[in-house]
C-alpha cells in the first residue's frame, strides 16, 4: 500500500514537473522564438540600421523635394504675375490695335447739317480737330459711322462726302467714344471749342454720355510694306 | 523520495543551464521589446515619410506639367505683332521728314493767326499723310497714334499728353513718293500752307526711323475688349 502511494506521488509530481517544464520552455519560445536573445539583439541592430539608413535617405529625398516645390511654386508664382501682366498688356494692345470689339463708358456725338449748311467734304477738317479733342479728353476708342478710328484711318473728302476706312459717308455722323464722358464733354463744349466751331459752319452737335457703349472693330486688314520694327537702340538717322 | 530529488535537480539545472532565464535576461528581453517597439514606430515614420515623398513627387510635376512657360510666349507673339499696329514698337523705313514753321514772310495784308501753324494745320498734314499710305508718323518724335492729341497749348502744341515746339518735323514711314506727292502737290493742304501763307514746309526723302509711343505705361481705364 505505501508503495503504491509512493508511486502514485511520484507520478503526480513527475507530471507536475512536467507541466512546469513545458511551460517554462514555451514561455521563453514564445519571448525569444526561436532565437537567443543575443542573436536577437543583434538581428534587431541590424534591422534599426537599416531603417535608420532608409528614414535618413528618405528624409534628405524629402528635403530636396520639398525645396523643389517650394523653387517651383515661386516660379509658378512668378509666371502666374507674369501672364496676369501679359494679360492686361493683351488687353491694352487688343483695345488700342482697332481689330477687336470694345465697349465701356463713353459718349455718342452726333452731328448733322441745318439745311444750306456746307457739306461734310467741307468740314472734314473739323471731324479730324473733334478727334483730336477726344484724345486730349483721354478717349481710348473712337468710331465714326461704325468704322473705328484706328492708327491708319483717315478722312479724305471727296466730292461732297468723306472717305472713312475707304468706306463712303455723309452727315449724320454718329461718333462714339469711350473715355470719361464728363471730360469728354467738357474738352468739346468749351467756348470757341469744337462744338462752337462747328456751329458757326451750321452743324449742329448733339452729345449724349452714356454708361456702355459699343464700338466694332476695324474689318479691313493693315500690312506693312515699308515699316520694319527696330527692336535695338539706333540712331534716330536724323 | 530520492528518485524525486534527482528529478527535481536535474530540471532545475535544466532550467538554469539550458534556458539562462535570469534576472538579466528578463530585462534583456524587456529592452528587446522596447527596441522592437521602436523598430515599428520607425517603420511608420519612414511609410509615412514615403507618402509624403510621392505627393511632393506629384506636386513638382503638376508644376512642370503645367503649360504657363507655353502660354507666355504665345501671348508674348500676339502682343508683340499687336504692339506694332498699334505704335508701340519702333520702325524703321524709307519715308519723308517734313518740317514745318511759322510763316516768315513779313505781310501784313495776311492775318497774322493764319501766318502761324496751328495744332488743326498739323493734324490735316497728318491725315493727308495717312491717305497717302503711311504706316507711321512722329511729329518731333511724339508718335502719332490713334489716341494721340494735336491740340494747342498756346504757341505750343500738346502732343501725347508732352508739349512740342515750332519747327515741327514729321517723319513719316511709307511710300517716299506717296508721301511726298501728298504734301508737295498743287491742291494739297502743305502747298497752300506753303505758297498762300508763305510757311515753312520742307520735305526731304531719306529712311526714317519713328520711335514708338511714349507710353508703355499707358493705361486703359474705361474700355474693355468686348464679346460680339
Amino acid at each position: 500500500m505505501n508503495k503504491l502511494w509512493q508511486k502514485i506521488m511520484l507520478f503526480i509530481i513527475s507530471v507536475i514537473l512536467g507541466i512546469v517544464l513545458m511551460t517554462q520552455i514555451r514561455t521563453t519560445n514564445n519571448v525569444l522564438g526561436n532565437e537567443t536573445p543575443h542573436n536577437k539583439a543583434s538581428d534587431l541592430n541590424s534591422e534599426f540600421a537599416a531603417l535608420t539608413l532608409e528614414k535618413n535617405k528618405l528624409r534628405e529625398e524629402l528635403d530636396q523635394l520639398k525645396e523643389n516645390s517650394r523653387k517651383n511654386e515661386e516660379a509658378y508664382k512668378r509666371k502666374e504675375e507674369e501672364l496676369d501682366r501679359l494679360m492686361k498688356e493683351l488687353e491694352k494692345q487688343k483695345i488700342l490695335s482697332g481689330f477687336y470689339d470694345v465697349k465701356g463708358e463713353g459718349t455718342i456725338i452726333t452731328i448733322d447739317a441745318e439745311p444750306n449748311a456746307a457739306s461734310i467734304a467741307y468740314g472734314h477738317q473739323y471731324i479730324l480737330a473733334l478727334i483730336s479733342y477726344l484724345n486730349n479728353a483721354g478717349v481710348e476708342a473712337i468710331s465714326i459711322n461704325g468704322q473705328r478710328y484706328t492708327n491708319y484711318t483717315e478722312i479724305v473728302p471727296v466730292l461732297d462726302h468723306i472717305n472713312i476706312n475707304g468706306v463712303a459717308m455723309v452727315l449724320p455722323l454718329e461718333i462714339k467714344a469711350i473715355g470719361f464722358s464728363r471730360t469728354i464733354e467738357a474738352s468739346l463744349n468749351f467756348v470757341g471749342g469744337i462744338v462752337s466751331q462747328l456751329g458757326n459752319i451750321g452743324y449742329t452737335v448733339e452729345i449724349e454720355s452714356s454708361p456702355e457703349i459699343f464700338i466694332n472693330r476695324y474689318d479691313g486688314e493693315i500690312e506693312f510694306k515699308y515699316a520694319v520694327p527696330v527692336y535695338v537702340e539706333d540712331d534716330m538717322g536724323l | 523520495m530520492l528518485f524525486l530529488l534527482v528529478l527535481i535537480a536535474s530540471c532545475t539545472v535544466v532550467n538554469g543551464v539550458d534556458l539562462k532565464i535570469d534576472e538579466n535576461t528578463i530585462y534583456v528581453i524587456k529592452d528587446l521589446n522596447k527596441y522592437e517597439k521602436t523598430i515599428e514606430d520607425m517603420k511608420i515614420v519612414v511609410e509615412n515619410i514615403k507618402k509624403e515623398t510621392a505627393e511632393q513627387k506629384k506636386h513638382v510635376n503638376e508644376y512642370e506639367n503645367n503649360q504657363y512657360s507655353a502660354d507666355i510666349m504665345s501671348i508674348n507673339a500676339e502682343i508683340e505683332k499687336l504692339k506694332q499696329y498699334s505704335g508701340f514698337t519702333d520702325v524703321r523705313g524709307p519715308g519723308i521728314y517734313l518740317t514745318v514753321s511759322d510763316s516768315l514772310i513779313d505781310d501784313d495784308s495776311i492775318d497774322i493767326m493764319k501766318r502761324l501753324i496751328h495744332d488743326v494745320d498739323i493734324t490735316v498734314l497728318l491725315n493727308d499723310l495717312k491717305a497717302a499710305g503711311a504706316e507711321a508718323i512722329a511729329v518731333n518724335n511724339k508718335r502719332i497714334i490713334n489716341v494721340s492729341e494735336v491740340v494747342c497749348a498756346g504757341p505750343l502744341l500738346g502732343i501725347n499728353g508732352d508739349k512740342v515746339s515750332a519747327p515741327f518735323l514729321i517723319s513719316a514711314i511709307g511710300d517716299m513718293e506717296a508721301l511726298y506727292d501728298a504734301v508737295n502737290e498743287e491742291g494739297t493742304y502743305a502747298y497752300e500752307l506753303k505758297n498762300k501763307y508763305g510757311m515753312e514746309v520742307v520735305t526731304r526723302m531719306t529712311y526714317v526711323t519713328v520711335p514708338k509711343f511714349h507710353g508703355d505705361d499707358y493705361r486703359i481705364n474705361f474700355a474693355s475688349s468686348a464679346e460680339r
